[in-house]
């Protein structure tokens, strides 16, 4: 078979010989992409965590100037705002779930050579670095970046005479998400063909990971949702670009269908970051338990069942926007629904922890405050998806404080245990556990601190995207929950000092990782650390699921997913 | 070959792998159902706002129909030669299949000459994008379509540029299989176009 | 693998079906049939040669039950879309 030269083809001395630019820049290897996707989200996790210490301190102290930015004038608050969500919505929570886990793990996970099609890999980075690119571009042009808030409502985002001077801000934006999610997409190909089609023997559906079945299905969900939106920016732009009216409601057109348009992707969408950040967590939780998942094929419906239930709630965002009021009840009915597969998954991982041997290694401290989090922000969906106290709820600081509280667990807290748990096997080094943990006390009571008061803000009537809240008097007895809040803030910041410091010298001073030093049993982990070029020198044989920890009758507490592999000993 | 070097990971043999799947065609279907979702998209806001007017009335009973009849033809012929491409590389025969390859693609690019011709006239008549909401759904959607078609175009050439003797056969096929099952793709989202945005409303 | 029996004349019979539907709908239109009885056969006409090339050209039926879903979800998706926003964009105020 003339593709099977690969291994010929493909062995590190062939590797070897490729110059810098093949094999760290321009390389197919997934295992580069995935970092290569890692370093983005993080630069651009800083931008945004940057945005948001900006309009925090102007929500603290209204009017004051802030260090490193000055005055924060209206126009640049929401600017600000806007940007914030984006960057970290489009350009740091997918890059870092999909991008980088996505890509480094699922070719290791299901005991494959690389991803499908590496080429289309290696342009999918290219893509989503383009539209970072184009988006950071924004701040600098005539009237800077988009002020129109992340969801770009129409009419405001539409017409310049609605939203004077933002004319190049809007379009960047625009083509920015555009090119994002053509990238993502380019990524969902890659995803599911490399796990229908290029599972290693023995690696049957149900024996791979969770965290696989995650990506798998926000991969999907990604793909069945994110065409109407493109096709609304594209309607949008031509708006804006060349005059037409397909948003205009002084043209005929009806206003609600971007909002429509953009939440029946957008609800999906935050189940695309939630998901692989849930199987980031479901990976680390049983390794630090020493304990089988709970339910493994009840959270793999769940899962699935979620993902088909996430089409149909997309109105919850819209309950007070003026759709037709008819359809308030049927989303109201659908959203309290999809908590049910939410909680089965939620139970079943803390069914994991039950009576496990649970070592507080900084991976598993990230993934449990992400877990209690996330649990947290769940509860709180509840308020707002039922029509009724959303009515009181819409477009407070409450729901700021929701999706914080599902979004950042997922997205960062979760990432960042995702990090500190495979960081050995990226880069074949260890981590500092003592700057690890420091981190996560900084990062995990920084966040509550920040969103707690928010939840307060927003029952007490706080309205959100306010610029100057001194001008109203109902908000003053608010206003101290606000300095709380961006102290918080602050917290994190400082607490990102020593995962910074930790990441870089421990990329080129740590420990020399062993290749499973956690004594983990999925594949990855069956191989050296970091992985040779082709990862695995000879592709495994599968004989169990992934999560054989402490079963009665075993000799030590876990058993690998490969045959023939000697516990704790590299493979090959 | 140029391509067998980075098709690391493309297949493995038998012994390798727990399912075998044809990985370019799940990777073409997985790629055409996201482009299912745009398309559909922006046909389903059309429809709705065709419900909502009550028809595009006098807006839309100025769309050049037989034009679009003519390239209707023409699409379908050259799907035609793709599917005589396609049959041709199943029987080893190169050369054919490459001659069929090229001749679907001049066939798109023809459709893309009497496009151009329609567009013109159709501006020259007054019938710009901001002439009315049908009118810029007409140029969107279509534009978005000839876009696609236009990538069809440079792959199937860049497909029949790089058959040469020496081509594997099995190769061939395989490749052709794919982008064949794109044009087809494109070719069904234009007969959806075709009823929505030159028939349906001639018709009233 | 694939079908080997799907010839050439295979192929000419496919496109003979699918010019016949095309002058099918553009009569409609060149005759000037009533709206209505017009806008079935336009639709119907589309449908028919969707089918026929979704399962003549893309050899849909006998593809796996996989390729059969991932061609027909993203179909049922667009109708699910279409349905819920009707009351909205179709109906509204």
């Amino acid at each position: 078979m003339a593709e099977t030269t690969l291994e010929a083809a493909h062995s590190s001395e062939a590797h070897e010989k490729m110059g810098f630019w093949r094999a760290y820049l321009f390389s197919v290897d997934h295992k580069v992409i995935g970092k290569q996707y890692l370093f983005l989200g993080l630069f651009m996790g800083f931008v945004g965590v940057f945005l948001s210490y900006v309009f925090r301190w102007q929500l603290a102290w209204p009017g004051s100037s802030v260090p490193l930015w000055g005055k924060v004038t209206a126009p640049q608050y929401y600017e600000v705002v806007t940007m914030h969500g984006t960057i970290m919505v489009f350009f740091v929570a997918m890059p870092v779930l999909l991008g980088a886990f996505g890509n480094f793990l699922i070719p290791l996970m299901v005991g494959a050579r690389d991803m499908a099609f590496p080429r289309l890999n290696m342009a999918s980075f290219w893509t989503i670095f383009v539209g970072s690119v184009l988006l950071l571009i924004s701040f600098f042009v005539p009237g800077g970046g988009s002020h129109a808030g992340w969801t770009n409502y129409v009419p405001l985002s539409d017409a310049s005479k609605y939203l004077p001077g933002n004319y190049w801000g809007g379009n960047l934006w625009l083509i920015a998400l555009a090119i994002d999610f053509a990238s993502v997409l380019m990524g969902g190909i890659n995803f599911l063909t490399t796990a229908i089609a290029m599972r290693a023997p023995g690696m049957t559906i149900w024996r791979m990971p969770l965290l696989v079945w995650q990506e798998l299905v926000a991969s999907v969900l990604f793909m069945l949702s994110v065409g109407p939106l493109i096709a609304g920016v594209v309607m949008l732009l031509c708006d804006r670009m060349v005059g037409t009216g397909f948003f205009l409601p002084e043209k005929g057109a009806d206003p609600l269908l971007w909002q429509h348009l953009f939440w029946f992707f957008g609800h999906p969408e935050v189940y695309v970051v939630a998901m692989p950040g849930l199987g980031i967590v479901q990976e680390i939780l049983p390794v630090f338990s020493r304990k089988p998942i709970f339910g493994y094929r009840m959270i793999v419906w769940a899962v699935i069942v979620a993902g088909i239930l996430s089409f149909t709630v997309w109105a919850h965002h819209m309950f007070v926007s003026g759709m037709n009021p008819v359809l308030a009840e049927p989303f109201s009915v659908t959203t309290i629904a999809i908590s049910i597969p939410f909680a089965v998954m939620l139970f079943a991982m803390i069914a994991t922890l039950w009576r496990g041997q649970i070592t507080f290694s900084t991976p598993m401290l990230f993934a449990l405050g992400a877990l209690a989090n996330f649990i947290l922000g769940g509860v709180t969906g509840i308020p707002l998806g039922t029509n009724a106290s959303d009515i009181y709820l819409h477009d407070t600081y409450f729901v700021i404080a929701h999706f914080h509280n599902t979004l950042v667990p997922t997205a960062i807290i979760a990432g960042f245990g995702g990090i500190y748990y495979w960081f050995p096997k990226m880069f074949g080094r260890m981590m500092n556990e003592t700057l690890g943990k420091i981190h996560f006390i900084f990062t995990w009571v920084g966040f509550n601190m920040v969103f707690i008061p928010l939840f307060l803000i927003g029952i007490g009537g706080g309205q959100r995207r306010i610029y100057m809240s001194s001008v109203y008097t109902y908000y003053k007895p608010l206003q101290p929950l606000h300095v709380i809040a961006t102290i918080g803030l602050l917290i994190i910041i400082a607490g990102q000092i020593p995962f910074l410091i930790n990441f870089f010298m421990s990329m080129f001073r740590g420990a020399k990782a062993p290749a499973n030093p956690w004594n983990a049993t999925t594949l990855e982990w069956a191989t050296d650390s970091p992985p040779p070029h082709e990862n695995f020198h000879t592709i495994p044989t599968v004989v169990r699921g992934p999560y054989d920890y402490s079963l009665p009758g075993m000799q030590q507490d876990w058993a690998p997913q490969a045959a023939s592999v000697q516990a704790g000993a590299a493979q090959g | 070959m140029a391509n067998s070097a980075v098709e690391i990971g493309i297949s493995h043999a038998p012994h390798e792998v727990e399912t075998s799947f044809e990985i370019g065609k799940l990777g073409m279907w997985v790629f055409l159902a996201g482009e299912t979702m745009l398309f559909g998209g922006l046909m389903c806001v059309f429809v709705l706002e065709w419900i909502y007017h009550g028809g595009w009335g006098a807006d839309g009973a100025h769309v050049n129909w037989p034009l679009g009849a003519i390239n209707t033809f023409v699409l379908f012929t050259s799907s035609l030669t793709a599917a005589l491409a396609q049959g041709a590389a199943r029987v080893h025969d190169s050369a054919r299949a490459k001659r069929y390859l090229s001749a679907a693609a001049l066939l798109g690019v023809l459709f893309l000459i009497i496009k151009a011709f329609e567009y013109a006239g159709d501006y020259h008549e007054g019938f710009t994008p901001l002439a009315a909401l049908f009118w810029s759904f007409y140029y969107l959607m279509t534009g978005l379509h000839v876009l696609h078609l236009l990538g069809g175009i440079v792959v199937m050439f860049g497909l029949a540029l790089m058959v040469n003797p020496r081509t594997p056969a099995s190769w061939l096929e395989r490749k052709l299989k794919y982008i064949c099952l794109y044009w087809y793709f494109v070719e069904t989202v234009w007969i959806l176009l075709f009823a929505l945005v030159y028939l349906a409303p001639a018709a009233g | 693998m694939e079908q080997t029996d799907f010839s050439a004349s295979d192929s000419l019979k496919t496109w003979g079906l699918l010019v016949v539907l095309l002058l099918i709908g553009v009569l409609t239109v060149a005759l000037g049939l009533p709206r209505s009885l017009a806008l079935w056969v336009i639709f119907c006409v589309a449908a028919a040669q969707a089918y026929v090339i979704g399962r003549y050209y893309m050899r849909l039926r006998s593809e796996d039950v996989l390729i059969y879903t991932l061609a027909l979800l993203p179909v049922v998706t667009v109708i699910v879309l279409a349905f819920v926003l009707s009351p909205d964009v179709a109906m509204h105020r």
